[in-house]
């Protein structure tokens, strides 16, 4: 992002299908940006299942985002696209704070006895589950940028 | 979110209405704070108003599944909707805790 961010949130709607917000990183902005999904969704008829999928996996990394992204930093912003294709849903969620691709996450062990069970990573591998891609990068300015694709029906 | 507790003998039963997500776990957290001592150690979290959860979500339920078998008692769930069963599912959730088609049953099952 060349824009210095806002205090506020800024929001734009480019098309029907397609939504933007940019935030700062405070847990005051999350209901926001689910608000964002939820409306993309609503507005392209995505099935519910999509819909579901898509909220999960921006809560989770948002929420990650809020909690650690920015830690030993002064709150910096997410920028939230939300887009919905013929035969998909992208979502892409950018910010400059410490790197962490949802790819590297450990992998829970979702067998353990409650006293083993820990909850780390648990958000990760949700959102491993519940989309078909996930692809991170970190530009050289130290722009992280994770792409979430959700494969969907034909839109009716 | 919204929460309602209601007691049933020394059943504490905590209705959750809306979504558990990032910004609200906590105020579920601090009902669970609240609520499990010695006396009130068998919870049953009514999910037939529970739209969502995520992560945040199962953290707090697995923190208070911890606090109430260590205090002798349980956590144990009740009416799960669909997409609240599947979170729970897709992280292994289904396998650890108890879950009752609705509260009546998730309460007798304390009792014996």
């Amino acid at each position: 992002m060349t824009d210095a961010p806002s205090r506020d949130a800024t929001r734009s709607a480019v098309a029907d299908r397609e939504g933007r917000l940019t935030v700062i990183a405070s847990p005051d902005n999350l209901p926001r940006l689910l608000a964002l999904v939820d409306d993309v969704c609503r507005d392209s008829g995505v099935a519910p299942d999509v819909a579901f999928a898509a909220q999960l996996a921006v809560d989770e990394i948002c929420t990650n985002l809020i909690h650690h992204g920015y830690r030993g930093m002064s709150p910096g912003p997410i920028a939230l696209a939300v887009a919905a294709l013929d035969d998909r849903l992208v979502i892409r969620i950018v910010d400059r704070g410490h790197r962490f691709d949802p790819n590297d996450a450990p992998v829970p062990d979702v067998q353990a006895p409650i006293e083993q069970r820990q909850s780390g990573g648990l958000g990760c591998h949700l959102v491993r589950k519940v989309m078909d891609r996930i692809d991170y990068e970190t530009t050289a300015d130290g722009e992280n940028r994770l792409t979430l694709v959700k494969f969907t029906r034909a839109p009716s | 979110m919204e929460l309602a507790v209601t007691k049933s003998g020394a059943v504490c039963v905590v209705a959750v209405r809306g979504s558990i997500d990032g910004s609200t776990a906590a105020q579920l957290q601090q009902e669970f704070a609240a609520h499990v001592t010695g006396q009130y150690a068998q919870l049953v979290i009514d999910c037939s108003a529970l739209d969502y959860t995520s992560s945040a979500g199962l953290r707090v339920l697995l923190a208070g599944m911890k606090d109430t078998r260590r205090l002798g008692g349980d956590l144990r769930l009740a009416a799960v909707q669909g997409a609240v069963h599947k979170v729970l599912d897709l992280s292994g959730f289904t396998g650890i805790l108890k879950i009752y088609p609705d509260v009546q049953a998730a309460v007798d099952s304390y009792a014996g």
